[in-house]
């Protein structure tokens, strides 16, 4: 816990450095769930931790920010359920925490933890989270129509206990729900700066729960709507930034705090984030600088916007890993792949080189159960193991015919595989290569695409599969990837691949009172590499990169900051 | 076109004084368009039916590199998956046809059958098959199979029967038309009186004269449902990945990789041409059945 | 001719309802109901029943059927009958209010939404058939007048070729080869032409001529026929005996009398083109009903279906009533008929 506790107190250090410049904050360019169209993951994902390399132009650093504006941000998401904190997975989580404030957040390249709405934090025990708030800050004094009026007062720890409460109650909340599974005990206002949490046990991943993007704390006036009217249109936060019109699936539009308690930011006036789902017309708009960012689909669209120019401004464009990755999911009760011999098979033929190659245009990378991408590869196994346990240290022709002789001593020749997959771009293309692939060692693979809502409530979420492509989100910590080998599943009530087993379970849920991060890195290290000895459920494939493009006059877009963090700073300004 | 004398003298006289393959001949020298419709239509049939020989690789394969461009290897050059697009348009054509003609043949004898029995029987029965057919024209094709789709799942068959359903509204009410009329001809009271059944009268003796309109109806239509189908395809609610449609190839990826850098033109191209002669290929043989067949029909279809 | 027009709207509203009753049922066949969409990835069965109950999905979805000793049976002229999914949206419909969208666009519910959407709709719809009116039916004329011409070839030949041509196809190389050659990018968003008729008709006219191409070809196949068997009529022979000049003839005689069959497949045609609208609007991102409908369907939002249907309705009644109307401007004969 000692060491959780001094990284606290040694961010809040940085945190005031960081705020005392002027520059030191920088607005992200995607979000952490459906966003962005990196090569990763299907659904795009969030700029990954890691090394961010400047392809075209030079960023320039902050001189003096100038206030005003309007940024225009172009995203290709083409989902916009609306901008409710805690049910939206879209394009509108991109402005909760520019318009709600929150506790504190987590940055997922080093587990360091910072403060915003709280002052203090201390830990009697493992399981014990005593917060103590803030008192200057007030809440944004606007009122929503069917809203009650919250009368623009101080942020209180009711507020964070309504918050938590709404959360766990909401039918409609999906994947912070899971994230709260092992916080579960309510907390409790002790007085109106003081939040009492406890967890159901000593959890690692507490953090993570209360610092994701989805835990940003709603006045608790607002907490209590009926949830089909819920703030999908907006509601009153405690951010920089208000909401000013939610037109879901075309745009969203949120103006300056003027009350912000951290003077000056923000700078930027307006912002706008806008849908436009094709490809080529966000490209085209980009150039003509109707937009000025978004996140260019693959490397091909990224190298021919890097040639922009403009007006006297240059196109930038970076480059960083994905934390989104793609993964075969198997029904293990069902044969072929009940049989852990017809699994392997199916790892070996799979050509991941082939996937990088045509999908990622040769910008992407293996992975194992824990992409490598988090905190620079500290989690992840060595690429070596890697490409020793999916056979790629092999020829080519070695390696299918490893695959053949396993499955006929298997017994499952010219076996049938019905692979599911939702139809994202990508992970369609990379099912027609998957079917090519195992076709070739003898496999019969029929291909049944749905559309991405389809897939996740009637295929993944009932387990309804035979095989089926995954496009993951981008999981900021090793929890959740982990979760899909536990027998309780993701949600903690089943397994979609309807896998178990005990040793496995007992290594996952080992590592979750494990605060040690060495300790806890064994414990993970050891449970991956007896995931790759089951070959299953679960065959991570691929993982690729992420695309930011924005014009030059777009100062301190700072995009080395890993994962959902560029959201939490407010401080880039328009050079015009 | 004027009324063609030869068709008539064809129409007319059952044994004709000159050998068919001359009134052939001759017809096909008055309509030049109707005859490139015919080519069109046989090189297409070919094609489909011959596929694997003509296609040099398999449409699905993907062992090729990613973007080459058209060349000896690969005259359409290949996508980004390392397809070979000449393949994939030529079996493009196997699935087009394939469920053009399935559903429009379904389509035009399950509508033929409702507009014979409802225009032979009339009443409220016909009534009832008026107005529906009536309504469910009035709502835009395209959306009605978008939705008839996302309620099947899409797959070729889905494709297939979605298709029959949309035809069949069209032929039921130009096929009643035409019974309508042919109700009232002599042969109808003449067999009646001989004492033959209602089912023999629509069997022999109307079926027969509706048949060539059906025939035409049918030929229009399978431009129509082999549009239809692209268009679902292009949607992605229609033929599913990895069979080859000319639709499916045309959304997306094509429109993605069309500037330069890769610059792979020929993913948009070829596929487009590829429908459009097709669909070129019917409605000029259609146009010209019609001329030829029932020059009556000139200002209905 | 009001009893007239009163007749024929009496008439068109059991379509109306026929329609909606249609598409309501057909909707209630789709997999997956908005409960589980809403329920999302973690939602867990409970959750699903809870959101059922809010959304009334519960009810039954027609009229209330249960044996008599059952606790819900109900007869039906008791209110409760009728308290079922599909008559409770009627009856709000009729209101006005066509409810809310499984994934909230407006805070005012699908009808803001399509009133929204409307204009964008509207008027594609509105430049695609002027064009289609003053390509097809002028080339029809040319066609006819000059029958078997080398002009009259190539009409018809255009023509077919119109037919032919796949719109989503013409529309993409439309899009993207100017976009390579002068960097061209259709405007964001949706300028009114009364606040920009430039930029308003850069947005618009594209797509309609596209859209139009196809229509066209039909108006200008069928004008072309029904003038040429209106010319060989014997009172167009007299009108020529009497040594009446050809273009009195032609634009006095035979034109509005060739005029009552391109009606009738205008009309059907307007159906043709809703459905074209769904991939135009797709392909050059105009965000009108087309869009939604199709965005919709892909969601199974069936609010939003049920609503775009009962506008889909109203269109096709209005374009009746038009037609009607100009029927019998063109032939008075049907007024009294």
């Amino acid at each position: 816990m000692a060491s959780v506790y001094d990284r606290f107190l040694k961010q809040r250090l940085s945190r005031r450095r960081l705020l005392a410049g002027a520059g030191g904050a920088a607005m992200g360019t995607a979000g952490l769930v459906l966003l962005g169209c990196g090569d990763g993951g299907g659904n795009g994902g969030n700029g990954g931790n890691g090394g961010v390399t400047p392809i075209a132009g030079t960023p320039t650093e902050a001189s003096l920010p100038r206030s005003g504006g309007t940024l225009t941000f172009g995203s290709t998401t083409s989902t916009v359920f609306g901008v409710d904190p805690q049910t939206e997975i879209a394009l509108g989580l991109l402005i909760f925490p520019r318009v709600y404030g929150y506790l504190i957040h987590q940055n997922p390249r080093d587990d360091t933890v910072f403060f915003d709405q709280a002052a203090n934090l201390e830990t009697p025990t493992e399981s014990e989270y005593i917060f103590t708030i803030r008192d200057d800050v007030r809440y944004q004094a606007v009122t929503f129509p069917d809203q009650p009026d919250v009368g623009a007062r101080n942020v209180e720890a009711r507020d964070v206990v309504a918050t938590i409460r709404r959360l766990l109650a909401n039918p409609l909340v999906s994947l912070p729900k899971t994230l709260f599974t092992e916080i579960l005990e309510e907390p409790e206002a002790r007085d109106p700066r003081t939040v009492y949490m406890q967890t159901r046990m000593p959890y690692v991943y507490t953090f993570e729960g209360l610092g994701s993007i989805f835990s940003v704390i709603i006045p608790e006036e607002l907490t209590d709507l009926n949830v089909v009217e819920n703030l999908n249109f907006g509601g009153v936060g405690s951010g920089p930034y208000i909401v000013e019109s939610v037109n879901g699936q075309e745009e969203i539009r949120i103006r300056k705090n003027p009350d912000y308690f951290r003077k000056p930011v923000p700078y930027v006036d307006n912002m706008v984030f806008r849908v436009i789902p094709d490809t080529g017309t966000i490209e085209a708009n980009f150039r003509s600088q109707a937009i000025d960012a978004f996140s260019p689909s693959d490397a091909l669209q990224a190298e021919r916007v890097a040639q922009f120019t403009s007006g006297g401004h240059e196109a930038i464009v970076t480059e960083s890993p994905n934390l989104a990755y793609v993964s075969f999911g198997m029904d293990v009760t069902q044969p072929p792949f009940n049989n852990i011999k017809a699994r392997e098979a199916i790892s070996l033929a799979i050509d991941r080189e082939e996937l990088i190659e045509k999908i990622t245009f040769g910008t992407g990378a293996i992975l194992g159960p824990v992409n490598q991408h988090l905190r620079d590869g500290f989690w992840a196994l060595p690429e070596d193991e890697l490409r020793r346990a999916y056979g790629m240290d092999l020829p080519k022709e070695e390696r299918l015919q490893k695959a053949r002789d396993l499955m006929i001593e298997a017994g499952v020749e010219g076996a049938n595989i019905e692979l599911k997959y939702p139809q994202l771009t990508n992970i369609s293309a990379a099912a027609v290569l998957v079917q090519q692939q195992l076709q070739a060692v003898g496999f019969q693979v029929s291909l049944v695409g749905e559309s991405l809502i389809l897939w996740f409530i009637q295929t993944l979420r009932q387990g309804n599969f035979h095989a089926t492509l995954h496009a993951h989100l981008p999981y900021e910590t090793p929890n959740i990837p982990t979760r899909y080998f536990h027998s309780k599943g993701v949600p903690s009530t089943e397994s979609w691949h309807h896998y178990a087993n005990p040793d496995v379970d007992a290594l996952i849920e080992r590592h979750w009172g494990e605060f040690d991060e060495n300790v806890r890195r064994a414990t993970l290290l050891e449970l991956q590499r007896l995931i790759l000895a089951e070959h299953g459920p679960m065959l991570n494939l691929y993982t690729g990169k992420n695309r930011a493009a924005y014009w030059s006059y777009l100062k301190d877009w700072k995009r080395e900051l890993p994962g959902s963090m560029q959201q939490y700073v407010y401080d880039n300004w328009l050079d015009t | 076109m004027a009324i063609d004398d030869t068709a008539l003298e064809f129409q007319m006289d059952a044994r004709p004084r000159t050998p068919v393959w001359r009134l052939l001949a001759r017809l096909a020298w008055r309509n030049p368009l109707g005859v490139l419709g015919a080519v069109i239509i046989l090189v297409l049939a070919f094609v489909a039916l011959f596929a694997d020989f003509v296609a040099p690789y398999s449409p699905s394969s993907t062992e090729f590199k990613a973007f080459i461009g058209p060349s000896g290897d690969h005259l359409f050059g290949t996508d980004n998956l390392g397809r070979d697009v000449f393949s994939r348009v030529v079996h493009g054509a196997r699935i087009s046809l394939g469920v053009g003609v399935i559903s429009v043949s379904i389509g035009s004898a399950a509508g033929a059958a409702i507009g014979i029995v409802s225009g032979y029987f009339g009443g409220r029965l016909d009534n009832l098959m008026q107005r529906t057919g009536e309504i469910i024209m009035a709502f835009p094709a395209l959306i009605l199979l978008l939705i008839i789709v996302s309620i099947l799942g899409p797959s070729i068959q889905n494709v297939v029967i979605a298709i029959s359903l949309g035809v069949i509204p069209g032929v039921q009410r130009i096929v009643r038309g035409a019974v309508l009329s042919e109700k009232q001809n002599q042969y109808v009271e003449a067999a009646r009186a001989l004492g033959a059944g209602n089912l023999h009268i629509m069997a022999r003796h109307i079926l027969p004269n509706v048949l060539a309109l059906i025939i035409i109806l049918a030929t229009l239509l399978l431009g129509f449902a082999i549009l239809i189908e692209a268009g679902l395809s292009f949607l992605q609610l229609g033929v599913p990945p990895p069979n080859p449609s000319w639709g499916a190839d045309l959304s997306g990826e094509a429109r993605t990789y069309f500037p330069d850098p890769p610059g792979a033109w020929w993913m948009a191209i070829f596929p487009g041409l590829a429908i459009s002669i097709t669909v070129l290929g019917f409605n000029l043989l259609g146009d010209t059945l019609r001329d030829i067949l029932d020059p009556r029909l000139r200002g209905r279809l | 001719m009001q009893t007239y027009i009163l007749r024929r709207v009496l008439n068109l509203i059991p379509v109306l309802f026929l329609i909606s009753l249609g598409v309501f049922v057909l909707l209630r066949l789709v997999p997956a109901d908005l409960a589980e969409i809403h329920a999302g990835l973690y939602g867990t069965e409970q959750d699903i029943e809870q959101l059922r109950e809010q959304f009334g999905l519960d009810k039954p979805m027609l009229v209330t059927l249960a044996w008599p000793w059952e606790g819900e049976f109900a007869w039906p002229w008791e209110g409760k009958f009728w308290h079922t999914q599909y008559f409770e949206w009627l009856g709000s419909a009729l209101q006005g209010d066509l409810g809310e969208s499984a994934f909230p666009n407006k805070p005012q519910g699908v009808t803001a939404e399509l009133l929204d959407r409307l204009p964008v709709t509207a008027e594609l719809l509105i430049l695609t058939l002027i064009f289609t009116i003053a390509f097809g039916i002028p080339i029809g004329i040319i066609s006819a007048v000059w029958q078997n011409s080398p002009v009259d070839y190539l009409m018809r030949g255009g023509s077919i070729l119109g037919l032919s041509v796949p719109a989503f196809w013409l529309a993409t190389l439309v899009i993207l080869i100017p976009s390579l050659i002068w960097s061209y990018a259709p405007p964001l968003g949706y300028v009114a032409f009364f606040d920009d008729p430039w930029a308003n008709l850069r947005q618009f006219v594209p797509p309609a001529l596209i859209l139009s191409a196809g229509s066209a070809a039909v108006v200008m196949r069928l004008a072309r026929s029904s003038l040429l068997e209106v010319l060989r009529n014997d009172y167009i022979r007299t009108a020529r005996a009497k040594g009446l000049r050809e273009r009195t003839v032609l634009f006095r005689h035979a034109l509005k009398n060739s005029l009552i069959p391109v009606l009738t497949i205008l009309s059907l045609q307007v159906a043709t083109l809703l459905g074209g609208t769904v991939i135009i609007e797709l392909v050059f991102d105009l965000r009108g009903i087309g869009l939604l409908t199709f965005l919709a369907i892909l969601q199974r939002d069936y609010p939003v279906v049920q609503g775009v249907a009962l506008y889909i309705a109203f269109i096709f009644v209005i374009v009746n009533l038009t037609v009607d109307i100009a029927y019998a401007w063109l032939d008075p004969r049907i007024r009294y008929g």
